[in-house]
């Protein structure tokens, strides 16, 4: 009987320091998106042409965990700026938009990861607005830190 | 003590000009960073004291989508309503956190008619 209490005690604090050395770690730091290696996609000021299929190519990090992501691709006809890293390339005249090509989505990343490339099927309809576009993918950690990298297109 | 929220590189207006026009888009940008967790980002835009105006007018916005991160870009485009009326307004950007703490910015906008918008 003694010994299974003092198994038991053993067991306890151990589950009392496993805890505790968790809730210490506090997450401080926003995930990475990198996008500087060869096969990444698309690139500041990159050329998408309409009826085409691209693949965006990215690889995200976190020190602790990834949580989701999300793309979202406007329209910058009226060359609007972002606080967030677009570049500034050759620009398209300034225009009203008819038909802009706009995606919102998002996606969850696989639960665990602090690592993951992804490989997205990218296809520009035949019948939006040429001219000047923003892609934004946006990366969020388990913790809700957020990053944002911002790609200016432009779509012929 | 708990933290308080931040609110940064705020842009009222294309290219931060301040200007709004009636009718048209309005492109709004500021990065915010929660002490806990943000739950809720709006604006609003209202009538000063000690101006006046043709009309009383004023409007406000509440994201929600933001609910939950520590960190975010909120990069909104909204029209101006048609029933907006001309004069110096006050822009105030109101950050709620999830620790109850909230934050807000208060700056100036011009709203003009489209007719008299000086180019």
């Amino acid at each position: 009987m003694k010994n299974y209490f003092r198994l038991a005690l053993i067991a306890v604090t151990l589950g009392f320091y496993a805890c505790e050395g968790n809730e210490d770690e506090i997450d401080t730091e926003a995930p990475i998106i990198n996008m500087a290696f060869d096969e990444a996609f698309p690139q500041q000021c990159e050329v998408l042409q309409r009826g085409e299929t691209y693949t965006i190519e990215a690889l995200f990090s976190d020190n602790f965990e990834l949580g989701s992501y999300s793309l979202d691709i406007h329209h910058n006809f009226d060359h609007h700026t972002h606080s967030t890293d677009v570049a500034e390339c050759e620009r398209q005249p300034t225009k009203e938009a008819v038909n802009p090509w706009l995606i919102i989505e998002g996606h969850e990343i696989p639960s665990g990861q602090k690592s993951h490339r992804i490989s997205l099927p990218l296809s520009v309809p035949t019948n939006v607005d040429t001219g000047d576009y923003h892609l934004m993918i946006k990366l969020t950690d388990k913790e809700g830190w957020q990053t944002i990298k911002g790609i200016w297109m432009i779509i012929r | 003590m708990l933290k308080a929220p931040t609110i940064e590189n705020i842009e009222l207006g294309s290219g931060d000009n301040g200007i709004a026009i009636i009718g048209q888009d309005f492109h709004f940008n500021a990065d915010v960073e929660a002490g806990d967790k943000i739950e809720t980002v709006d604006i609003t835009i209202r009538q000063k004291s000690g101006e006046t105006y043709p009309a009383d007018w004023s409007m406000s916005i509440i994201w929600d989508q933001y609910k939950g991160l520590k960190n975010t870009n909120v990069h909104q485009h909204f029209d101006i309503p048609e029933d907006a009326v001309e004069g110096i307004y006050e822009v105030v950007i109101l950050v709620k956190d999830q620790n109850g703490e909230t934050t807000e910015v208060t700056r100036d906008l011009t709203i003009y008619n489209e007719a008299s918008f000086p180019n």
